[in-house]
């Protein structure tokens, strides 16, 4: 079983997306997804409502997997420890645990019991900092634990970007279309270790509450007359996330 | 050995060195709060009854037994539960103190540093390094002083230090310290300025520095 911690100290980063779409990919070949929500907002823990309380209207509304539960965080530590050795046991193939903003002793607790920290970056000035600020937070984190204690992987994800900085990262020339600003932060968050995948930007990521898991979503506009223009959008996503995913299974094989 | 466990800690926990705790068990409430209330009128407008809590009887069987087995509690069942991190932290800030952050400049009587070189040891590494390991010891102190009682001792040199010039100090280095409120209170009475006129890093940095001189002067002394 895979445990991920998702951590960025500034809000409105990404992490519950990131989350949403972890589980997306996951479930969409097959694995058992738990998504354990320690934000604050408790976005991700209203994912099931939210999606519930959307109104499909060119599309049947498709069931909530059963292979998807949404948890709060238990009380203790040891409550925690214990809901992990449960989840294992039960055959959950992915743990995803979303964090609040900041830094927290609870975040690290949730950090340390991870096998893969992923710290979501949006490739913009104003978040490069905070995005450096976790990574060193979690060198710290690691400088405090006794030698030969066992440390996850940490990865930055490179976030909800646009067109240009897309083919800054992936054209040969593409970088000089860039600001020299937005240069600089892009080089500085692809130096951080990184997972080598950029989500692009995308209406189907600000609206993950309303489409709930993207497989089933994608699935069920195919079926519905006039859908197939949504469901591509949807199957896009989708595949971003599988490619999420499968950086991660190189991290940290399933 | 089970495959989760918290590994073995020998430094503190960065976090808990980081301000801005302070008002998330707040925010947690009212945006719970809200966020229930939200959702409860939303269901009672759907259905056309009057707003009652949800049921999960479509959850999966095993989210019902992590509830009762882990504690772990499940989302939209109508009712604002306290999350364990807050809570925990709840307890945790309720019995300290209130500690504040301040930057103050670092730095020794000329005389005390010129004392460094002859302390055990010394010799062996830079004076800078000496310096930094002086500082951090210092601030350690500093966080520890809990009363007025505490800082009777070194209200002499901090006076000193004080009343010195510009030109009998060392250049020095910003640094960040911790100390309690009372305790800062203390060290401004302490030092003739009950109305709290000079700047609160100044007479910190006065005590920070004299903490640092009697560190010098007990290891000198062996």
């Amino acid at each position: 079983m895979q445990v991920i911690t998702i951590v960025q100290t500034k809000g409105g980063s990404g992490k519950t997306t990131t989350a949403m779409l972890l589980a997306s990919a996951a479930l969409s070949i097959g694995r058992r997804v738990t998504l354990i929500d320690g934000d604050v907002n408790a976005q991700l823990g209203r994912w099931r409502d939210s999606f519930e309380l959307a109104a499909w209207e060119s599309a049947p509304k498709p069931a909530w997997p059963v292979d998807l539960a949404v948890l709060s965080p238990p009380e203790s530590v040891d409550g925690l420890l214990a809901l992990l050795e449960g989840e294992e046991a039960r055959g959950v193939d992915l743990v995803v645990i979303d964090t609040r903003p900041g830094t927290h002793t609870d975040t690290e607790d949730f950090c340390l019991v991870s096998d893969l920290v992923l710290i979501p970056a949006r490739p913009v000035f104003a978040e490069w900092e905070m995005t450096h600020r976790a990574v060193l937070w979690m060198d710290d984190l690691r400088a405090s634990l006794a030698e030969g204690e066992r440390f996850p992987a940490v990865r930055v994800l490179v976030m909800d970007a646009g067109p240009k900085i897309i083919d800054a990262a992936t054209r040969e020339g593409g970088m000089a279309q860039l600001p020299k600003r937005d240069q600089d932060v892009l080089m500085e968050i692809l130096r951080l270790e990184h997972l080598d995948v950029i989500v692009p930007h995308s209406k189907i990521l600000e609206q993950l509450g309303f489409h709930g898991p993207l497989g089933a979503a994608a699935a069920a506009h195919a079926c519905a007359p006039g859908g197939r223009l949504m469901a591509d959008a949807v199957s896009r996503q989708l595949d971003v996330a599988r490619l999420v995913l499968a950086g991660i299974d190189e991290v940290l094989p399933a | 050995m089970n495959r989760f466990r918290l590994p073995a800690r020998i430094g503190p926990s960065p976090a808990a060195e980081e301000p801005g705790l302070q008002n998330s068990a707040a925010r947690l409430r009212s945006s719970r709060d809200a966020q229930t209330r939200l959702l409860a009128e939303k269901r009672g407008e759907i259905a056309g009854t009057p707003a009652a809590p949800a049921t999960d009887a479509t959850q999966p069987e095993h989210a019902a037994k992590a509830e009762g087995k882990y504690a772990g509690k499940r989302e939209g069942n109508g009712e604002a539960e306290p999350l364990d991190p807050v809570a925990r932290q709840r307890a945790a800030v309720a019995g300290r103190p209130r500690k504040e952050k301040l930057v103050v400049l670092f730095r020794l009587p000329l005389g005390t540093e010129a004392l460094i070189p002859t302390l055990p040891g010394a010799s062996a590494v830079e004076p800078a390094y000496v310096l930094r390991a002086l500082a951090k010891a210092g601030r350690a102190e500093l966080r520890r002083l809990a009363g007025p009682d505490d800082l009777s001792a070194l209200l002499a040199e901090a006076q000193a230090i004080l009343q010195l010039r510009g030109t009998g100090m060392t250049v020095g280095e910003p640094m960040t310290v911790y100390v309690q409120a009372a305790v800062l209170a203390a060290m401004h009475d302490g030092l003739g300025d009950p109305w709290k006129v000079e700047p609160k890093a100044r007479i910190v940095g006065a005590f920070l520095s004299a903490i640092v001189a009697r560190l010098i002067e007990t290891r000198r002394a062996g």
